[in-house]
């Protein structure tokens, strides 16, 4: 079943308008619910305080680890960010609604993707104020730091939306979706680490292959979901 | 242990793995099987044994196309 | 109705003949490693579980897919041989890493090393593992085979990027240590010891295809069971519906047929 084609004069900027719409309905979902700040954030920096039950603040192994414990926590905070992208569409039929409206496929992974990444981006930023402020780690390398977030995020958001959407609308889906989408983003939870703690030891040179690694994964990712949403989305 | 002894180890958890694997489509064959010959109920039998013997499966391809690895 | 044919008794011979030859070769006639001893007979088996696994069960799984996906080739059958060699690619991987696991064990006291081989082997396996999972959702079944068909390529096209990240790390940040963990894991391989590795390699490719074609047959012939039993019921429905005069049928061949959803 194929959606209604647009009208073909309108070619590129109809994906881009969808992805727009879809993107802006999905923030404006949240920001009347109120469920990433309401719940995941705060899931967030709970997990930030249990890993300091578990490592033992006084062993100074907190700020050592604290890069991998930041994208550990990403990781986790995205599995219930984008569980939460797609169960906005479940009731009422509306992911039927959404097949039904003649948006182009590509354009609702990519503003479901956005809108994933920008509640990610924004809690990343939390969580680095967390990080900071119970880990005691000074944030260097600034600029760099933000340049691996973007990156890691859009990476994170894109494969996860792909995975999301296979898991979607099923019984099984909230135990489904870590399990399929985890492993694939092994490699950008180390090239993260690895990229952030050279960026917080002001090596730069040690973090461009990571940031490179990173950069193609999220080009992979986007490009295989532009490809692949709307096929996955048609029969749900 | 000696080395001989987890040498053997390694062995023995391979032949075990690859039987358990093959026992477990053993198992599953004889559940289709007995799925394909149930009793019948109101006097009409399943038909025939083996795969049907059609002019073509359902996705048009001939028969006996996907029950062979060409 | 078996899965076995001609065909699969003569591979199956083969497959056992070369496979018994292999474990002779790797357990009596080959030497031991002048630094690893007899530990390095596990090699005839862990390097071509990881090689099959990796490179031709999901290799194979992949390439199925996407023959799946593909209009002009797309057949029940890929699917089948996708999922099937999937199957026997986790059970591979699964030997992979015991069989690492055990070496591991004898060479350096160690149940587990997080070198860069042993670490992409364990993430493919969860891998995997998902693509499994998602073969068994409960959906319609030509919902579930496109899906486990997307997810089969994205696993794919993630396989080199955990492999070459793993490598990095576990290169660029090698803690010094007694051991060579490198130099353990790759034995000098000469003489002897490379035929006995050719021809382990021979040996689980065979039973790789052996396994291959009954679980894809098995899986035909449930498909065929599945199929049969649904058009039983519609009959037997059918005849009750005669019988009683009810105009019943439309509905359920609505139902059966898995309408549109």
């Amino acid at each position: 079943m194929v959606p209604p084609e647009r009208a073909t004069t309108e070619g590129e900027p109809a994906l881009w308008r969808d992805a727009g719409l879809v993107a802006g309905k999905d923030l404006r979902v949240e920001a009347r619910s109120r469920v990433a700040t309401n719940q995941v954030v705060p899931f967030a920096l709970l997990v930030l305080i249990l890993f300091a039950f578990a490592l033992d603040p006084d062993r100074g192994i907190l700020g050592r680890a604290a890069p991998g414990l930041f994208w550990v926590t990403v990781l986790f905070s995205a599995v219930l960010a984008i569980q939460r992208s797609f169960a906005i569409e479940a009731d009422d039929d509306a992911r039927d609604a959404l097949r039904l409206s003649g948006l182009d496929g590509a354009g609702i992974f990519l503003g479901k993707a956005a809108a994933v990444a920008l509640q990610l981006l924004a809690l990343e930023a939390v969580l680095a104020v967390g990080v900071a402020v119970l880990y005691g780690v000074s944030l260097r390398g600034g600029g760099l730091l933000i340049l691996i977030c973007l990156l890691a995020t859009a990476g994170i958001a894109a494969s996860g939306i792909v995975y999301g959407v296979v898991a979607a609308g099923l019984r099984v889906s909230d135990t489904l979706l870590p399990l399929l989408v985890l492993p694939v983003l092994a490699p950008v939870l180390l090239a993260a680490t690895r990229a952030s703690e050279a960026a917080l030891a002001t090596v730069p040179g040690d973090a461009w292959p990571w940031v490179r690694l990173l950069a193609v994964f999220a080009t992979i990712y986007t490009v295989f979901g532009v490809v692949a949403f709307g096929p996955l989305l048609e029969e749900a | 242990m000696t080395d001989a002894g987890y040498v053997a180890g390694g062995y023995g958890v391979t032949i075990v793995a690859i039987g358990v694997y093959v026992g477990y489509m053993w198992a599953r064959n004889r559940t289709v099987v007995r799925l394909a010959h149930p009793p019948s109920r109101s006097g009409h039998t399943s038909a025939g044994y083996g795969p049907q013997k059609r002019d073509q499966n359902d996705d048009g391809s001939p028969p006996g196309a996907g029950d062979r690895i060409p | 109705m078996t899965t076995g044919s001609r065909g699969t008794r003569i591979l199956g011979v083969a497959t056992l003949a070369s496979l018994a030859l292999t474990a002779w070769l790797a357990l009596v006639v080959s030497p031991a490693d002048v630094n690893q001893k007899d530990a390095v007979r596990l090699l005839y088996i862990h390097a071509p579980t990881a090689w099959l696994a990796m490179y031709v069960s999901f290799g194979v799984t992949t390439l199925a897919s996407v023959l799946y996906l593909w209009p002009r080739t797309r057949s029940r059958l890929w699917d089948l041989v996708a999922g099937a060699s999937a199957e026997v690619g986790v059970l591979f991987i699964g030997l992979t890493l015991a069989v690492g696991s055990i070496w591991g064990r004898t060479t350096w006291g160690v149940w587990w090393t997080w070198d860069a081989r042993l670490t992409s082997t364990a993430v493919l396996f969860v891998l995997y593992l998902g693509y499994l999972a998602v073969r068994r959702i409960p959906a319609d079944p030509l919902v579930r085979s496109r899906r486990a068909a997307i997810v089969a390529i994205a696993a794919f096209i993630d396989v080199p990027i955990v492999h070459l990240a793993v490598d990095w790390w576990r290169t660029l940040h090698q803690p010094a240590t007694i051991f060579d963990e490198r130099r353990l894991l790759d034995p000098k391989i000469e003489g002897t010891m490379l035929w006995t590795l050719l021809l382990s390699v021979v040996a689980f490719t065979l039973l790789y295809a052996w396994l291959l074609i009954h679980r894809v047959r098995l899986a035909r012939l449930e498909e065929l069971v599945e199929d049969r039993a649904l058009e039983d019921a519609l009959a037997e429905r059918r005849a009750e519906g005669a019988a009683a005069g009810a105009p019943s049928v439309e509905t359920d061949e609505h139902l059966a047929t898995g309408g549109v959803r």
